[in-house]
């Protein structure tokens, strides 16, 4: 009988000797984080990434409440403006001050912000702002403004970590991975759901013997380099679909996003090895009817949340139960977007939309007692009801955020950033 | 050099790159002809008169005719298409400008205004770009797409002037535009919406008729025929043939890298937009420099081009003459990240690398057993009984490919090795679903 790669792994009694005995096929325990390949791998922070396709409405994400900012929201939002009653209070004694109010539909990210595990970095953006998608995202993406784009923040920093090929250390959940996780050296890996990463012809000997030599692939000459790049895609899969055999299959909960959410919490529970996640849900590009397509993107993003820490959506059970405190401990949630909108409206009505802008807020939910709670840096000048503002202007550096996040939660601070400060406060 | 005569190699790998790729016949006909006489051939819609309607036109119109179409049918159809036209570099190329011109349904736009927008793009999938941007520019779909039904004084929505220099016209490497250059812009195309019958309709009141000042030159108030004027400012301008040059060569033959296309220094990109620029950008006349450039026929193993999910599909498709008689390609295509009809974002679908992620690998493989079990259970469907499992040379013939490296001939060889107690039948389908993963049938 000929031995399958599966099998004699089992023989092998385990992934190293597995490493061992066939270095020229199966990387799978090397590859994909057995708990023994990674030592220290379980004791890692993590931290997942959102970033809000298309340009996120900051101005109505935290929402100016009174006072002169008010003064000059009402005036320019008649269509997309909230009154301050219908806002979700910013109430934590510190920020009272500030007059600002979650959207309406945020109410599971108001509840974890009542519950101290919520901090909010007001008027992040990046000098010269670009307005458009793909520049600016490059950018939020890159942490690297005004230069070409090659690698991302996070894939940097798996570069540092010394990441190795097919690790599963930066997963992006998608079909494409996202600059970000981009390394110089390999960087991250993509997933589109757990359920997509399996092969059509199930298993035993004949399928296996197939999968084997698809893994096989990987060993194309480098002479010709994307054709091995082509091959190693294909073991990998062979490996992942391994990999994440494993895991039972997901009921969905009916939103796209907090099912990704989902995907991605049982990832970061399996033990894999997974340390950075970045998923990028769309829709965001608010030019038009921004009032309802608004409210309903940030719901979803709302039922991600709930459903990712709290495991319900809507208050209701997902089957996924809540995050373990294990993980909750070693969990930060950052959302991010391209740009936030413009200040004024593009149209009159419900039709109304509003233009790419500029600054916006970075949103963070973690660890109580870890998460510096509450609001950092300054909201920027929305201008006067007689001359108001276009654009929100940068007071907070993007690069001191990541910095922030680099040097104080994943203990690895980019060279790049040296001049930068991180944020005080912004982690405990 | 072009009057070479053709290797079977030189025939795969042009038809491979540009044409869904070639089937036993093509390979049988051209090779040891000359390069050129392909070239001729695959050319020849644009010298024609008109392209005959061609039997599936039909479908076609009642298509666009159907704004709530199914979904899925559209897709087969073009699918079908592509795998049955004699004229495959027409639909090669309106793929390209689907992705170059990304539109994408959402009700609005429908599927009926997306089908419509898709034979604009076949119209002029081989003639003038100037053409085409005009159409676009006032195409219903477009108008949805990128909110120039909402653009209109006294407040103007600037996501169509944005994208038309950013994604249209001029690109970003390096940005000659600036923020102002769109909000001006964006006033010149105030004006457009889509009427009852589901036409672009110019209504005067809402048309900016001041003068605005765009790139330099003034816009006078030229109402309906103002959009005109914008196109022939953008088109004015040098990085913008590079920029269409830059699209055509990372599609057909290699990505190039050139971080600021006004200084670049790849020769083939060079020729393109030379020839871009001298025929007032005309497409054909810039293929035929593509094709007969021997930095496109002799790319050396560096330059090589990963194929979109859509291409390799359509060439199995030919290959073993299985028709999209139903949605399972379609959604297969979905997993492996590309649907006709919507694109991933604004900007379209990814050219290189991103195709071949153990995500899309999955997918692909998936693909290959789909292909397996319609070659293997719908004799009426195959156009030759497949060959025997173990006969390497006859399955890379039969697959339209010049030949098989040392590894992927390795890899099947240790399947048949370990299969050997499989069906003749279970061998057969293992060999094509795992050729259809291989290096060589992704990247050519």
């Amino acid at each position: 009988v000929a031995l399958t790669r599966r099998r004699l792994i089992q023989a092998a009694g385990g992934a190293a000797a597995a490493h061992a005995l066939l270095p020229a096929v199966g990387r799978v325990g090397e590859a994909f984080g057995k708990t023994s390949a990674h030592p220290g791998a379980a004791a890692r922070n993590r931290l997942v990434v959102i970033h809000l396709n298309g340009g996120n409405d900051g101005l109505n994400t935290v929402i100016p409440t009174a006072g002169k900012a008010y003064d000059v929201y009402r005036q320019v939002r008649p269509a997309l403006g909230y009154r301050p009653s219908q806002t979700l209070p910013m109430d934590l004694a510190a920020d009272r001050a500030h007059h600002l109010g979650l959207n309406p539909k945020l109410t599971a990210l108001h509840r974890l912000y009542r519950d101290g595990r919520v901090a909010v970095v007001q008027g992040v953006d990046y000098p010269d702002h670009s307005y458009s998608h793909f520049t600016s995202g490059d950018i939020w993406h890159s942490g690297e403004p005004g230069r070409a784009p090659s690698s991302g923040w996070l894939g940097r920093h798996l570069d540092r970590a010394g990441v190795r090929d097919g690790e599963l250390r930066g997963v992006g959940i998608g079909y494409e991975l996202p600059l970000m996780l981009r390394g110089n050296h390999l960087g991250g890996v993509p997933i589109s759901s757990i359920a997509a990463m399996r092969f059509g012809d199930g298993v035993g000997a004949v399928v296996d013997a197939r999968h084997d030599a698809l893994a096989l692939f990987g060993h194309h000459a480098a002479a010709e380099p994307l054709r091995r790049v082509a091959g190693i895609g294909a073991r990998q899969a062979v490996d992942l679909v391994e990999v994440l055999a494993k895991v039972p299959p997901a009921k969905t909960t009916g939103s796209w996003f907090a099912d990704a959410m989902l995907t991605g919490r049982t990832l970061l529970n399996l033990d894999l090895g997974v340390e950075c996640l970045v998923l990028g849900p769309g829709g965001y590009d608010t030019h038009t009817d921004q009032r309802a397509s608004h409210e309903r993107l940030l719901a979803d993003l709302d039922a991600g949340l709930e459903a990712f820490f709290l495991g319900t959506v809507g208050g209701k059970k997902t089957g996924a139960g809540p995050m373990s405190a294990a993980l909750a401990a070693r969990t930060v949630v950052m959302v991010i977007s391209e740009f936030g909108r413009r200040i004024g409206e593009n149209g009159a009505g419900a039709g109304a939309g509003t233009d790419h802008g500029a600054a916006t807020p970075v949103l963070l939910v973690g660890p109580k007692g870890r998460i510096g709670a509450g609001l950092h840096g300054e909201h920027p000048s929305l201008g006067t009801t007689k001359l108001p503002a276009d654009n929100l202007a940068m007071t907070v550096d993007l690069r001191r955020v990541y910095q922030s996040v680099l040097e104080q939660w994943l203990h690895d601070p980019d060279p790049l950033y040296a001049r930068y400060q991180r944020l005080p406060g912004l982690f405990r | 050099m072009a009057a070479k005569p053709m290797t079977t190699a030189d025939v795969s790998r042009l038809l491979g790159r540009v044409a869904f790729g070639a089937t036993a016949a093509d390979l049988d006909q051209w090779t040891g002809k000359a390069y050129a006489d392909l070239v001729d051939q695959l050319l020849q819609p644009a010298v024609l008169p008109a392209p005959a309607p061609l039997p599936d036109d039909a479908i076609r119109v009642a298509l666009q005719q159907n704004a709530y179409q199914d979904f899925t049918l559209a897709r087969r159809w073009w699918l079908e298409r592509m795998r049955t036209t004699p004229f495959p570099l027409v639909e090669r190329m309106t793929l390209l400008w689907h992705s170059h011109f990304a539109t994408g349904v959402r009700y609005p736009p429908t599927i009926g205004q997306l089908v419509r927008q898709n034979q604009t793009l076949r119209a002029n999938a081989l003639g003038s770009l100037r053409t085409m941007v005009e159409q676009l520019t006032i195409d219903p779909a477009m108008l949805y797409w990128l909110n120039g039904v909402e653009n209109a004084v006294p407040q103007p929505n600037e996501n169509y002037a944005r994208e038309f220099f950013e994604l249209f016209t001029l690109g970003k490497h390096p940005q000659v535009y600036s923020e102002r250059d769109i909000r001006e812009a964006a006033r010149a195309f105030t004006g457009w919406i889509v009427d009852g019958n589901d036409l672009a309709t110019f209504v005067a009141g809402r048309h900016d008729t001041k003068t605005k000042k765009v790139l330099g030159r003034n816009v006078a108030n030229l109402g309906d025929t103002e959009y005109k004027t914008l196109v022939d400012v953008a088109l004015a301008q040098p990085v913008a043939a590079r920029f269409f040059a830059w699209r055509m060569v990372a599609n057909l033959a290699y990505v190039p890298n050139t971080p600021n296309l006004l200084k670049s220094k790849d020769a083939l990109l060079n020729k393109v937009a030379a020839s871009l620029r001298a025929s007032d950008f005309n497409v054909a006349t810039a293929l035929r420099t593509l094709l007969l450039a021997d930095e496109f026929r002799y790319a050396p193993p560096t330059r090589q081009l990963v194929r979109q999910p859509v291409e390799a599909v359509v060439h199995a498709a030919k290959a073993l003459g299985v028709a999209f008689d139903d949605g399972s390609f379609v959604w297969l295509l979905e997993r492996m990240g590309q649907s006709l009809f919507n694109p991933v974002n604004v900007g379209g679908w990814p050219v290189g690398r991103d195709w071949v992620t153990p995500v899309t690998a999955v997918a692909r493989y998936d693909t290959g057993l789909t292909f397996s079990s319609f070659a293997s259970k719908a004799p009426n469907n195959v156009v030759a009984p497949l060959p025997a499992a173990d006969d390497l040379a006859a399955w890379t013939r039969r697959l339209g490919l010049a030949g098989l490296g040392t590894n992927t001939k390795n890899a099947v060889s240790s399947y048949l090795r370990s299969a050997r107690k499989a069906s003749a039948l279970d061998r057969q389908y293992g060999v094509l679903t795992l050729l259809l993963s291989s290096p060589e049938w992704v990247v050519f």
